[in-house]
């Protein structure tokens, strides 16, 4: 079974012998070699990161942001290409408008991801090119708690405890499997990610990087929001603080 | 390679039309197998559940999908193409049940879904779906019913059918059982439907790897893992 599609390739709406669609695995590529981006839910918040390459100093201070409000209560973090996420993102806001309209109150988490999944979906088809994009979707309530769903370039949309894409995604799930993040409250998940992030990069290659971050909580009173820079400038010297420990004792 | 029919759905010079083939294939990428049964009063599907990663919530991970008030189904495949068939068949079951009063007959939504999947193959602007389809109703005309769908656009009702990658090892076994009259017609469909995915996967399973679906009169229900245990206990205690 070889990985290079050789003229299975050219369009979605071409499946190879052994039953892939290739354009749809391409697209999963441009998300697995962007960016990491991680999210975790814990004791009573989610916590979304992103580790983004500022290519400018030119750029003002997060002038290209990866994480925004779907509604009040749902937060997005796009993952991959960026024009194509923010294509995603705007269509998730358009859907959570018209259920706002339809039904008077805001649209839920689940049903975003599964509109937004659809919408993918329908791009794997063969009709365009498919999105090279991902998305988390995350969402905090005193009923059913925090919620973390992740929809993928092929339209495949599970719900996570936790999760890790982009670059480094393998090591970053690694760390993430060894912190019960159950017991973690939302101002040491903040911590905790940003560690995650910095300790999976690759010091000679990602250069000119920076930390964005969301949440949303109990402390938040289930309303998504972007971390305060203050927070997040307190998270990281945490984070250099801990990692210099680490090495330390190697 | 000189033709263009191996990409889209054009005949090929022999008649055949590779991108179904391939379609077919791709049932297979998931790795799971599903069998279906039906019994004297109730129908039955049995499918593996694997969850891909202990990070994954196990809940928003099935292959299992009620349609409507009577019919429950099974898709293997391309789980995001299998989303999309299934809301298409919630709609037209919906459609029916609002256009003609009385709910929606499996051996129609099975027609309805099976000419949507034949119309891909012959239009070349979308691929057809990578999935395999098994529906099961209790018609109240005719009782239990399993229909199963490829995407080829070909259905037949069945009384018991297998679908994914070990369904020949499962049909083998499904033609075995049938064969003794007698055992057939007293045990449980749920037994027949678990134990031929048993023997058919070649490991012992767990009720957490299993998701069954039984359909009766007027009633669907999805088997608790102490159900599935149960049935488990039976076939064990038989071999």
């Amino acid at each position: 079974m070889s990985s290079i599609g050789t003229g299975y390739d050219l369009a979605a709406s071409t499946f190879s012998p052994d039953g892939r669609i290739f354009q749809v695995e391409y697209a999963q590529k441009a998300v697995d070699n962007a960016g990491t981006m991680i999210a975790i839910r814990g004791k009573n918040g989610i916590v979304m990161v992103a580790d983004k390459v500022i290519s400018s100093k030119l750029y003002t201070d997060n002038a290209n942001p990866r994480m925004f409000n779907v509604n009040d209560n749902v937060g997005v973090g796009v993952s991959g290409n960026y024009p194509d996420g923010f294509s995603l993102k705007n269509y998730a806001y358009g859907e959570a408008m018209k259920w706002l309209k339809d039904y008077r109150e805001p649209m839920p988490v689940q049903n975003i991801a599964n509109a937004v999944a659809e919408y993918i979906h329908i791009h794997t088809l063969g009709i365009s090119r498919p999105f090279g994009a991902g998305a988390y979707f995350i969402s905090w309530n005193k009923q059913t708690g925090g919620r973390l769903f992740l929809v993928e370039p092929s339209g495949l949309n599970y719900e996570y405890k936790a999760w890790a894409v982009g670059k480094h995604r393998q090591a970053a799930k690694a760390e993430i499997e060894k912190l019960k993040i159950d017991e973690l409250d939302v101002q040491q998940l903040v911590k905790e990610a940003a560690r995650i992030i910095m300790a999976v990069r690759d010091e000679n290659k990602d250069k000119n990087v920076q930390i964005e971050m969301g949440w949303v909580g109990e402390h938040t009173d289930g309303k998504y929001e972007e971390v305060p820079s203050e927070v997040v400038t307190a998270a990281e010297e945490w984070a250099t603080a801990k990692l210099d420990e680490d090495d330390m004792e190697d | 390679m000189s033709g263009f029919d191996r990409h889209i759905t054009i005949f090929s010079p022999e008649g055949r039309v590779y991108q179904v083939e391939y379609a077919f294939k791709a049932i297979n990428t998931t790795n799971l197998t599903a069998v279906a049964v039906k019994g004297k009063d109730v129908a039955v599907i049995a499918v593996q559940k694997r969850v891909p990663d202990s990070l994954v919530i196990s809940d928003s991970v099935s292959s299992i999908y009620q349609i409507s008030k009577t019919i429950a189904c099974c898709v293997i495949g391309i789980v995001p193409d299998a989303k999309f068939q299934v809301k298409r068949a919630r709609y037209e079951a919906a459609h029916f049940k609002y256009a003609n009063g009385y709910d929606m007959p499996v051996d129609l939504l099975a027609k309805k879904v099976a000419d949507l999947n034949q119309y891909y193959t012959q239009n070349a602007e979308m691929r057809c779906l990578g999935i395999g389809i098994i529906f099961i109703s209790f018609d109240d005309e005719k009782g239990p019913e399993v229909y199963r769908i490829d995407p080829a656009g070909y259905y037949r009702g069945m009384r018991a059918v297998s679908i994914g990658v070990k369904q020949g090892p499962a049909t083998t076994c499904l033609e075995k059982k049938i064969k003794k009259k007698e055992l057939w017609d007293t045990t449980h469909p749920a037994e027949i439907a678990i134990e031929s995915l048993q023997t058919a996967l070649g490991i012992d399973v767990r009720a957490k790897d299993l998701e069954v679906v039984v359909v009766s009169k007027d009633c669907i229900h999805n088997l608790t893992g102490e159900e599935i245990e149960h049935y488990l206990n039976l076939i064990a205690s038989r071999d």
